[in-house]
């Protein structure tokens, strides 16, 4: 269908429009978003099924096609769209921009080769329409559509607009509808008409009564099985006829369809595999209905439970987050590299997220991007400076839904011994507390502002031992060694810092929050600060080495390959 | 008559690529010829050539080319549109800050192109663009800045890689890229009479008996 030789003209035609006539493509996109919306709508709603098969050489080029929306627009049909694209690299790629649009599975997205198997599994007395180009519908057109729709008339054998652009008629005379050569001349015409009409005038509007529907199609077979299958739906068995609909269950009113599909324009010999939409790759279950439908009535309908385990991430799920300053860019782009998704600027994200997000720390719009996953309870990856060997370009740790490892799994000690951690007997006769408070952004931050006082006042309440406060050191100044500062502490307290571990390998025990990653060494309760707990230190270093990766790593995929293979390693 | 007043432009993903950049230019001696240098951070250019930081200001055109290339699910990394996208941008970044050349060429084979840039210039007098097909340049691109149309030709080009269209291209080559960009700039240029203002109910009529059909 559309080949190079049209590349130019759509590409030509987009610039002429958004210069001459904006309004038109103004028009086109809120007729498709309208479109969208009735699709998203729960409800059923009757009209006389219609096919809609655009071909396209990207998503941009929809709001080209007038006709495809006048037809949309119209009153009475139940438009099935179908985009076809040249390439299966250009349908990837208009399917990625459009899930994140979350109407992915609402239209038919494929290769334009493979238009023709999809229309023969229509009933040959299906309604069709096909555009090779952008068109506008004439008088004609849209006339002879409003004859097939009232059912003034039946359908004819296939026709086509000037140049043979466009096909209207019986899904069964589509094989032996061929494209007309497009000549310039034919294409300056359509681009003429489109530059100068007055958008208010092209379509019939949907609120013009419309006569009930005379026909229906057969439902024979429609039932549809469907199971959990790696972040979509596997479904044998849907045939011809009626629509299969998937609703994301969320209580009253708020039930958006995210799945709608025309049973006669799914492939019967193979299942359908649906990419859901971010709402639904959360990281606690979430209740789905699947249904078929024939005519607004409900034949089939299953509700379960829908859920993306965390070893099953699939990189078109994630996006990763770069930021407008800082250090960690390098490392998010090599993320990224390595996993094979999406790569934005965080501060260009819009604030409802449509991916599982990755980010670095916590500055420069990480933070709100962190929180608004928390908010629609979605999977999320943190990078940060790893444990052990850190700095820029070498080692960093990744951790999901937590700023830190988290609960320790069981890790082979093959990556820590790579790492020469220096790992001393736990000393059990010191007098000192050290207290090394986060810093004020940290504190604000993590909702504990005042966590120093408030420390330093129970420990006086809890203790007669001495205690000094070490300041995180500033870049550039001199501070005591933390070896040095630790050979005579009975412990360390801190909130969820770094210092943390390296006081626990250094042999002193520590009392952190929850968060920290060295919890699973330490213990989070003051009020047992005369009673360390002095643990096996292996499976925790251990299970840290595994949450910490090279750049190396990173920039390849090995990265993220370890990291889902550890989220189905058993906890310690 | 005076020399052109040329930039070469050796454009660059990473640091290491920058040093190939900058050695490939170091061995360029073209008169009134101004040497700029794409890195991606800080990079010492020994007074070769000028540094232009493609990360500056942090645009988002890279991360999303990357992005579509991703999309994609292309195997290979980078993959050959993305690279001509990524070159081509950095080339526009570059025009859109330094004026007053007369050709841009964006230079990714340095080999031999000193010895045949005399060929090459005037090959390219007479046209907006010239490429390996054209002239065997090598990967290189080279643009007649003098050329009216040369701007809206290099925004289409770089336009074609950023709305992912290069990826309908199969199969895909740059010279074919850079084609279809001169072609829509001729077709745009035969619509430069329209504008908003001849908008008007052209078809007013059009709908009155379809739209009477439907309520009846």
């Amino acid at each position: 269908m559309m080949q190079d030789g049209t590349l130019a003209t759509s590409f030509a035609a987009q610039h002429v429009l958004a210069k001459s006539n904006p309004a038109i493509l103004d028009w086109s996109g809120q007729a498709w978003e309208d479109w969208l919306r009735l699709q998203r709508n729960d409800e059923a709603f009757g009209g006389r099924p219609f096919a809609a098969v655009a071909f396209l050489d990207c998503l941009q080029d929809l709001r080209l096609n007038v006709g495809l929306m006048q037809l949309l627009a119209m009153p009475g049909l139940a438009c099935s769209v179908v985009l076809a694209f040249p390439t299966a690299a250009a349908a990837k790629i208009a399917r990625a921009h459009a899930r994140r649009e979350e109407w992915h599975e609402l239209v038919r997205m494929l290769v334009s080769s493979d238009v023709p198997r999809l229309i023969d599994h229509l009933p040959a007395d299906a309604l069709l329409a096909a555009f090779s180009m952008p068109v506008m519908l004439d008088r004609q057109s849209l006339g002879r559509v409003t004859a097939l729709v009232t059912g003034a008339s039946e359908p004819s054998s296939g026709a086509s607009t000037d140049g043979g652009d466009m096909f209207l008629g019986r899904a069964g005379d589509f094989a032996a509808w061929r494209e007309g050569e497009r000549s310039s001349e034919a294409f300056a015409t359509t681009l003429r008409a489109m530059s100068v009409q007055d958008p208010k005038r092209i379509a019939i509007d949907r609120s013009t009564t419309v006569p009930p529907e005379t026909s229906e199609p057969s439902l024979n077979g429609l039932n549809p099985v469907i199971q959990e299958f790696e972040g979509g739906l596997d479904m044998p068995g849907l045939r011809n006829g009626g629509e299969l609909i998937v609703t994301a269950v969320r209580g009253a009113g708020e039930s958006p369809v995210v799945v709608r599909h025309r049973g006669d324009l799914l492939d019967p010999d193979q299942s359908l595999r649906v990419r859901m939409p971010a709402a639904l790759l959360t990281a606690v279950p979430q209740v789905i209905r699947a249904e078929s439908r024939r005519s607004g009535e409900r034949t089939v309908s299953q509700e379960f439970c829908f859920h993306v385990p965390p070893a099953r991430l699939k990189p078109w799920m994630i996006s990763a987050f770069l930021n407008r300053g800082g250090g960690g860019n390098p490392v998010v782009r090599a993320f990224a590299n390595g996993v094979g998704c999406r790569l934005a600027y965080a501060e260009d994200e819009p604030e409802e997220l449509q991916d599982i997000p990755v980010v670095w720390g916590v500055l420069r719009q990480s933070d709100r991007i962190l929180a608004q996953a928390k908010r629609q309870g979605l999977y999320f990856f943190y990078i940060d400076h790893a444990y052990f060997n850190r700095g820029h370009g070498k080692t960093y740790r990744i951790t999901r839904n937590a700023y830190e490892a988290g609960p320790v799994r069981e890790c082979s000690g093959d990556r820590l011994s790579e790492l020469d951690v220096d790992v001393r007997p736990w000393r059990k006769a010191g007098r000192e507390i050290i207290v090394c408070p986060p810093t004020d952004y940290f504190m604000q931050a993590h909702g504990c502002p005042d966590w120093l006082d408030e420390t330093l006042s129970g420990l006086r309440r809890l203790t007669d031992r001495p205690i000094t406060v070490r300041m995180k050191p500033q870049p550039g100044e001199q501070a005591v060694p933390l070896p040095e500062a630790l050979k005579k502490a009975h412990a360390l307290v801190t909130h969820s810092s770094n210092v943390a571990i390296e006081a626990a390998c250094l042999g002193t025990p520590v009392f952190v929050d929850g968060a920290s990653a060295a919890a699973p060494v330490g213990l989070t309760d003051l009020s047992q600060i005369e009673s360390p707990a002095y643990p096996d230190r292996d499976p925790w270093l251990a299970h840290l080495a595994y949450n910490q990766f090279s750049f190396e790593e990173i920039g390849d995929g090995r990265a993220w390959t370890m990291l889902l293979d550890l989220e189905e390693r058993p906890y310690v | 008559m005076s020399e052109p007043r040329v930039l070469l432009c050796a454009p660059a993903l990473t640091a290491d690529e920058s040093a190939s950049g900058l050695e490939m230019l170091r061995a360029l001696s073209l008169p009134s010829a101004t040497k700029v240098l794409v890195t991606t951070g800080k990079f010492d250019t020994e007074k070769e050539a000028q540094a232009f930081n493609i990360e500056a200001g942090y645009p988002g055109e890279t991360a999303h080319l990357q992005t579509l290339s991703r999309w994609a699910e292309v195997t290979e990394w980078p993959d050959a549109r993305f690279r001509d996208g990524y070159d081509l941008f950095c080339l526009q970044r570059i025009l859109s800050q330094r004026e007053g050349f007369d050709i841009a060429v964006l230079l990714r084979d340095g080999f031999d192109f000193e010895s045949r840039w005399s060929n090459l210039s005037d090959d390219l007098n007479g046209r907006m663009f010239l490429t390996r097909e054209m002239s065997e340049g090598g990967g290189n691109l080279l643009i007649n800045l003098a050329d009216s149309r040369a701007n809206r030709f290099l925004n289409r080009a770089v336009h074609f890689y950023l709305t992912g269209r290069a990826y309908a291209l199969e199969p895909y080559d740059f010279d074919g890229a850079l084609t279809i960009a001169a072609e829509t700039v001729e077709l745009e240029a035969g619509f430069d009479d329209l504008g908003p203002d001849m908008v008007g109910p052209a078809d007013d009529s059009a709908l009155a008996d379809v739209e009477q059909a439907v309520s009846e």
